[in-house]
């Protein structure tokens, strides 16, 4: 049933998130301008400026795009070594009470790929796999350098469409050094704070053993031992969800009574996933001097979060109607797989906001949602997380959607493609194309190339078209960059976590490179001045040719895909006897 | 040998998206 206190929690969602799109877009433009000033200067500015001198870095000196791209480029892989040796001599290294081993070796490259693409797939159990050495250092660390990554990306792509006749875009390790110091470790740190006071927790303790105790309903059995994990979760909790990395402390992820204990948790995590990126359509606006392009590109971002979040809770409240056959009680709609203190609707909004955004962390398991409310979250991911997106990573993707929009209603009417005063020719076109491609390629490739083979087909769970849905939302939350699961495929064999490697490796930096040449040649580009020959970009009909756009687009490639899983399972579960 | 191989593996890609910017940087232009 979609309740009363649904529509007052999403009621008061949007709210909230709008009323913080402006501050955070402020502090954006601040933090992304390597002179600028914000109210935490007298703290970090002298950390800035010891990080510039021990780095030789010359903060005054930009880059052109390429210099960009190499800088990046090195950053990522240097990381991705250091996360992989890390979780292979973790059993040397201090923070160990659990005396974990090393991790295995192709284990260990997937979280380092996972972890240094801001994906955070886990194929691995935190509380039986990882140190909290590793966990802090190893993938913290990725967490708040693989979203500021991500941040400089897309500032790099604003430059672009803001500055003119130029060749440079800013320098990649200010705005790394800038985004870390200024925005997300302020911002990770209150959360931690506000984790604490609701119960998650944060300590180095070895995990507590509470011995059973007689059962209730029959004292002459015993409950069995329980082991409670402990570990530093609040601090890893907070960058998972303000960087929209998703990787969990707990290996239920927020699911986790330690890692979102309470309703208001729940809420301010979720809110915390949209914020970044919703505050980046501001800074967009502010940039490019036309604030109401800024909130033209969020009103899209808005209706197809609201389409999606409608969507799905309709098909979660309504439930299998074959529970109904079977005497079960639905009243409550489709509770497997959910937290009995979140709900359908808090579940069904956690679900949609993860993967709009990169995020990826999950209160509720993804593969028990019904086949249309399982179809939400997938189809999310496909369309690219362009719906507010990852940070960073949401506003470049669907700058790379506006190009296209744009493209295409030049080709409609027969004029020259133009954007915020800039001519959009073939090599815009053709970068922001192979972007595109990218996605479908490694999503796609991967996918079949698991349906077909048998070390793929091994780790579903399920045969037949749910089967078929495990594999592709692993390939399709691998290639975005998302991390999220149907959990019934069981991902930690060698073949799917070097494959899986490699499909995040393709969604993030074969993406950011054509993404990075685009920022390039628009920043080549004069900006003209607004002429009865151009396209607004700040109207209604932007706003819809927007959304068709990315429904067109993600809709003719993925839906051969979602007709075999997904959509099938949906007939199959209401109209037909047979069950795969 | 098994690390030097994933290793290795990481080194190409990284290596296969350098190739890609120059090949961006030296596409042609209008």
């Amino acid at each position: 049933m979609m309740d009363l206190h649904g529509w007052i929690e999403l009621g008061l969602f949007m709210a909230a998130l709008f009323a913080l799109t402006k501050p955070v877009g402020l502090h954006l433009a601040r933090t992304l301008d390597a002179g600028g000033r914000t109210i935490l200067d007298p703290v970090l500015k002298p950390m800035e400026r010891l990080l510039y001198r021990l780095l030789r870095i010359e903060p005054t000196a930009e880059q052109d795009w390429r210099r960009y791209a190499y800088s990046l480029l090195a950053f990522s892989f240097a990381g991705l070594i250091f996360t992989y040796a890390l979780l292979r001599l973790q059993h040397l290294l201090p923070l160990n009470p659990q005396r974990l081993g090393p991790v295995a070796p192709d284990l260990a490259f997937n979280s380092a790929a996972s972890f240094s693409t801001n994906t955070n797939w886990q194929s691995y159990t935190g509380e039986s796999t990882l140190s909290y050495f590793s966990q802090m250092v190893g993938l913290v660390f990725q967490q708040f350098a693989s979203a500021a990554a991500g941040i400089a990306v897309a500032a790099a792509l604003v430059r672009g469409l803001a500055r003119q006749s130029v060749r440079t875009l800013g320098n990649f390790w200010v705005d790394l050094v800038r985004v870390t110091l200024y925005l997300l470790l302020p911002l990770s740190f209150l959360l931690a704070v506000f984790l604490v006071s609701q119960g998650v927790v944060q300590n180095f303790r070895p995990y507590t053993s509470v011995p059973g105790s007689a059962s209730a309903n029959s004292p002459s059995s015993r409950t069995p031992e329980q082991i409670l994990p402990q570990g530093p979760a609040a601090s890893q909790t907070a960058i998972k969800i303000v960087g929209t990395n998703g990787g969990g402390f707990f290996n239920a992820n927020a699911a986790h009574p330690y890692e979102n204990p309470t309703p208001l948790a729940n809420f301010i995590q979720i809110l915390a996933i949209f914020l970044i990126p919703s505050g980046l359509t501001y800074y967009l606006g502010r940039m490019v001097k036309n604030q109401r392009h800024g909130w033209a590109v969020w009103t899209a971002m808005a209706f197809l979060f609201l389409a999606a979040v409608l969507l799905c809770w309709r098909a979660e409240s309504t439930g299998n109607p074959r529970w109904r056959e079977s005497g079960v009680d639905a009243a409550e709609g489709n509770m497997e797989g959910k937290e009995v203190r979140f709900g359908v609707f808090d579940s069904v909004l956690f679900a949609t906001v993860t993967t709009d955004a990169s995020c990826g962390a999950v209160n509720s398991m993804h593969d028990s949602f019904t086949p249309l409310g399982g179809l939400i979250p997938l189809i999310n991911i496909q369309l690219g997380e362009v719906v507010f997106g990852g940070v960073g990573s949401g506003l470049y993707g669907m700058i790379v959607f506006i190009v296209l929009a744009v493209f295409l209603t030049g080709l409609m009417v027969g004029r020259t493609p133009e954007l915020l005063g800039k001519k959009i020719d073939a090599y815009d076109v053709k970068v922001s194309v192979l972007a595109v491609l990218v996605i479908v390629f490694s999503t796609l490739g991967f996918s079949a190339w698991a349906a077909a083979s048998s070390w793929g087909r091994a780790g579903a769970a399920n045969a037949g078209p749910h089967g078929l849905s495990e594999i592709l939302y692993a390939f399709s939350s691998a290639t975005g960059n998302n991390g999220s699961a149907f959990a019934g495929l069981n991902g930690n064999t060698a073949w799917y976590n070097i494959t899986l490697a490699l499909a995040m490796l393709c969604g993030r930096f074969l993406m950011i490179v054509p993404v990075l040449a685009l920022a390039g040649h628009l920043a080549l580009k004069k900006r003209l001045p607004p002429s009865a020959a151009s396209f607004p970009v700040n109207g209604p009909i932007f706003i819809v040719i927007l959304v068709g756009t990315i429904v067109i687009v993600g809709g003719l490639t993925f839906l051969p895909g979602l007709a075999l899983g997904p959509i099938i399972e949906h007939f199959v579960m209401t109209g037909t006897s047979t069950v795969f | 040998m098994t690390d030097l191989l994933l290793i290795a593996t990481a080194g190409l890609f990284f290596a296969l998206s350098a190739v890609l910017v120059r090949a961006f940087g030296r596409m042609r232009r209008p």
